[in-house]
């Protein structure tokens, strides 16, 4: 109690004023730390991504935000091996590969038996039922269905015996309605049967295909391809996209698409173990050097069942320097540094010594895709092969690889990247180091009809390059390419492009030069050549326009053939002419540094699939102990603050009341 | 009055017209094709242009403009181009956050500036006048991103006195807003001091301050209930004005931060050309500006008996 008596104890209004600031500020220290989940239990994977999620509806994850939450919940026929390397695929849902017809055109699988649909209010007694070949029938109709708007209907297109006949079919009965005035119900048409999609039984499917299709088997292990209850569809309707239910380990409690998702153990997943090919002879695939997987610690959780974490809780960090102090602080698991803070996490492509003191591993992953310019040879300027090849030849790629990429990337000779069957060191507009060849990319504009940059109008030779946002990159991209061809004596324009409008663009041939990127789908070439095939120009995926008779002939022969080095020789044909005939500027191909936390066990990384996540592991008790560690508050500057600013108040307040 | 609010309202509608043609004619010329952006890799033709049937992109523009105001009157805008989610949704899901962080930086911002300046105002010439002044033109010439990069480093990440980034719903959101509610404050505290203070200092100098102080008043009496009282014009008409930004929200904090409010989603809608969620953001912000201009009117009436609504 305060009272007069005491006026060594006693606190007056005044000296209570002079408390208010230091106290608030106490208070809020007290109220803040800095550990966003103080009370977590069980073990769980925490991810960062700088990409926001748009569904979970298979057939509509296209990108990278929905594909990485959505990998844990569903499942398909095959799926990527977790650690082997080169890429290989095993069965998911398959019982085990599937048995191919002579001819190639039919895929027989066998459906494992007694796997079920996750538990959800969308079966009757909440119970998931058992997964059937009728499933994925219905699954693979609905991927194909018009009123879908799957993304990836181009997987499909032309390839399934009787599907583009059933789509067209379907299109049709709404146009009809829509014409009598009544409004087409959803999924018109589904139960119709198609003629490629076959369950002779339970647990039979068979898919017959109009020519063969070698990537087919890739395609089964996209998540487009994924199987999911019907009754959950027709339940949820819509909001399907916001209710996932799959056969996978972990099930969404909480999906917010622009800041979280989290998700927990699925109680009922089928027994999977972790491929264990020490014990089990079985797990040795072809083609994988298990043993030095093995001696990276990769395979510490071999045979054990999965999934080994209690849950996954991923966060949308759009921003690099939250994402990067998010990480640095232990809150997130693994992590790409932003680009900004590649040389303090890797600088030179190995770990800082600060990385290395905490126990951070260092996973590069040359990424499975290419950066280029792409230029449109329908272009009347651009239609000239010397002039794209003076273009290239001017491009000093090692400025690229160093300064956009900060190293960490090799200059792109060839549009294949390296370790993709098809790839070839032939190079005739790239020097060996990527250095620009200025001489003779004037010697090729001359040759093109503008020698030193003039036209034959009398005109400096002028172009346009679109580039796609505004980032720092994209503009430092641009700069560059500006003075690197006016060394050539080119103008060159630059006009900045939202994707969207790069786009539209692009769809509607309305450009000369466009800087782009390409990440494959799976890792075989004729997935980034099909964007050099004639047939494919705009508005089709090749943006370039390019047009070679004996390129095409090569795809269409490529196409239908299995990989074999028949294919390889052939796919390295067509990067020759590429190579040869410049409708792109190959610049390189990114490697991702992955780093990861030391309490991350059993984890190789990739981007080519995300599935490998359910196959990791997390020591909670070094964990914990860590954070502790790493995030101790600093204490002083508060006290610091505090006095300072009452030291202020104070003294105004003396000087004033000194005032007449 | 009322007669007086209904017309400034009918006022408001031309300002609602222009902002629903520009904003359209912006989307047009700048916005790009969102559905080759929605049909992913590889679309063709014929699903492109079913898609634009579909999203109305089609029609003449006088009749999406039609289309727009009518989807203005009925507040509804459909669903996002970008995932599906009816944008009457997404705007209620960001609110929210949105408010948890600017109506705390909001107030205590009012607050320290309203005080502060009458406090400095008071005080003209002292150490703590001449240091605010100081730090208030110093923290109003430096970007507000420079705050976030700064301050999130230092007391985030060096000191760990705050959660780097994150949220979570009801309570426990005061303790990932503290850290972005001190930085608004800081970003908007140094403007309005400024502003306050000038007007406090013009009030301080008048005839009644000095007949009172003569009187005897104490001083606390003449600074809170007179100088004050006198201020209230110009400090409301500054705040009033200022409600709707709350609503949009600041999108580099929200994203800083890991606030799932509305200025991120409306940062995100543009970078995806996502028309319906631009259209609901920009006509909401408009008529809120509409509204709390006119509510300011009023409010002048309120606060100063000798002006009249006319």
């Amino acid at each position: 109690m305060l009272t007069g008596e005491k006026p060594g104890f006693m606190l007056r209004p005044m000296s209570a004023r002079k408390a208010f600031l230091p106290l608030c500020l106490l208070l809020l220290q007290g109220a803040c730390s800095p550990d966003p989940y103080p009370n977590e239990k069980g073990k769980v994977l925490h991810v960062g991504l700088r990409l926001l999620p748009k569904s979970f509806d298979p057939p509509l994850i296209e990108d990278e935000g929905s594909g990485k939450c959505a990998a844990h919940v569903y499942d398909g026929l095959l799926q990527y091996h977790p650690y082997a390397r080169p890429y290989k695929l095993i069965p998911a849902l398959a019982e085990s590969m599937p048995s191919v017809s002579e001819d190639r055109l039919t895929f027989t699988f066998r459906i494992r038996k007694g796997v079920r649909f996750q538990d959800d209010p969308c079966f009757e007694g909440g119970r998931g039922r058992e997964v059937t070949a009728e499933d994925f029938i219905w699954c693979f109709k609905r991927f194909a269905h018009p009123a879908t708007g799957a993304k990836g209907w181009w997987l499909f297109d032309g390839k399934i015996r009787g599907l583009n006949a059933w789509r067209e079919a379907r299109k049709a009965e709404a146009r009809k309605l829509k014409v009598a005035g009544k409004d087409a119900p959803p999924l018109l048409g589904i139960d119709v049967p198609v003629e490629g999609f076959k369950a002779p039984d339970r647990y039979t499917l068979r898919i017959r295909l109009v020519k063969p299709y070698p990537q087919l088997l890739w395609v089964l292990a996209m998540p487009y391809t994924s199987v999911y209850p019907r009754e959950a569809v027709l339940y949820y309707k819509e909001e399907f996209r916001n209710h996932p239910v799959g056969t996978g380990p972990f099930r969404v409690v909480e999906f917010n698409p622009v800041y979280r998702v989290v998700l927990r153990r699925n109680p009922t997943f089928r027994e999977v173990r972790v491929p264990d090919p020490r014990r089990r002879p079985g797990d040795r695939i072809p083609g994988w050097d298990w043993k030095k997987d093995e001696e990276r610690g990769l395979l510490v959780n071999a045979g054990k069942r999965i999934p080994l974490l209690d849950g996954i809780e991923i966060r949308f960090l759009l921003e690099d320097q939250p994402r990067w102090l998010y990480f640095k602080a232990g809150y997130l698991d693994f992590l790409n540094p932003p680009k900004d803070n590649t040389d303090e996490a890797v600088p030179g492509g190995k770990l800082s010594p600060e990385m290395k003191a905490r126990g951070i591993r260092l996973d590069p992953w040359p990424e499975l895709g290419t950066v280029y310019t792409c230029l449109n040879c329908e272009d009347p300027l651009l239609a000239n092969p010397d002039l794209r090849r003076a273009i290239a030849l001017a491009y000093d790629h090692r400025w690229t690889v160093a300064h956009l990429y900060s190293g960490q990337a090799v200059i792109a000779k060839c549009l294949i990247p390296p370790g993709v069957a098809g790839y070839i060191d032939y190079h005739p507009y790239h020097s060996d180091d990527g250095r620009a060849q200025v001489e003779r990319a004037k010697a090729f504009l001359a040759k093109a009809g503008y020698p030193g940059g003039i036209g034959p109008d009398g005109k400096r030779l002028r172009l346009t390059f679109e580039n796609s946002g505004a980032s720092a990159t994209a503009k430092m991209f641009a700069d560059r390419f500006v003075s690197e061809m006016r060394r050539i004596g080119v103008e060159v324009d630059v006009v900045v492009n939202t994707f969207p409008q790069m786009l539209e663009k692009m769809r509607k041939k309305k450009f000369q030069i466009a800087g782009l990127a390409w990440g494959f789908d799976y890792p075989d070439a004729q997935n980034i050549l099909q964007l050099l095939y004639g047939p494919n120009g705009s508005p089709g995926p090749n943006a370039a326009n390019f047009e070679n008779e004996r390129f095409d002939r090569l795809y269409e022969k490529a196409s239908i053939l299995p990989d074999s080095p028949e294919r390889t020789r052939l796919y390295e044909e067509m990067a020759r002419i590429v190579a040869d005939e410049v409708p792109w500027i190959t610049r390189a191909h990114r490697i991702r540094q992955n780093l990861q936390q030391p309490w991350l066990k059993g984890f190789r990384y990739t981007e080519t699939t995300y599935q490998y996540w359910r196959y990791a592991d997390i020591d909670r008790g070094m964990r914990e102990g860590l954070l502790k560690e790493w995030n101790r508050p600093t204490r002083w500057p508060l006290v610091l603050f505090a006095l300072l600013f009452s030291w202020l108040g104070l003294a105004s307040v003396r000087q004033a009341r000194r005032k007449p | 009055m009322i007669g007086y609010i209904l017309r400034r309202a009918l006022y408001g509608i031309p300002v609602l017209l222009g902002v629903a043609l520009i904003t359209l004619l912006l989307f047009h010329v700048a916005g790009g094709d969102p559905a080759a952006m929605k049909l992913g890799k590889n679309p063709r033709p014929e699903d492109v242009a079913a898609l634009h049937r579909s999203m109305g992109l089609d029609k003449p523009f006088p009749l999406q403009y039609v289309d727009f105001l009518g989807q203005t009157v009925s507040f509804d805008f459909g669903t996002s181009w970008n995932d599906n989610t009816p944008v009457r949704r997404i705007f209620l899901r960001g609110l929210g956050p949105t408010l948890s962080l600017t109506i705390p930086a909001f107030l205590i911002g009012a607050l320290i500036s309203i005080s502060l300046s009458l406090f400095v105002a008071f005080y003209r010439g002292s150490v703590l006048d001449r240091t605010t002044t100081f730090l208030a033109i110093g923290g109003i010439s430096i970007s507000s991103l420079v705050y976030i990069l700064v301050l999130q480093w230092l007391l985030a990440d060096r000191w760990k006195l705050f959660p780097i980034w994150g949220y979570e719903y009801g309570f426990g959101a005061a303790f990932f807003v503290a850290l972005p509610v001190l930085i608004w404050v800081l970003l908007t505290v140094g403007q309005d001091l400024r502003y306050f203070r000038t007007v406090a200092l013009e009030e301080i100098g008048r005839d009644y301050v000095r007949t009172a102080r003569a009187k005897g008043l104490p001083e606390r009496r003449i600074l809170f209930r007179h100088v004050l009282g006198n201020c209230a014009i110009p400090i409301i008409t500054r705040l009033v004005i200022t409600v709707p930004f709350l609503i949009t929200g600041s999108f580099l904090l929200e994203i800083f931060f890991g606030i799932p409010g509305l200025g991120g989603t409306l940062y995100t809608a543009i970078q995806n050309s996502d028309l319906p969620v631009i259209k609901a953001f920009t006509m909401v912000g408009t008529i809120l500006f509409v509204l709390f201009n006119i509510l300011s009117d009023v409010l002048y009436a309120v606060f100063d008996p000798r002006i009249r609504l006319s």
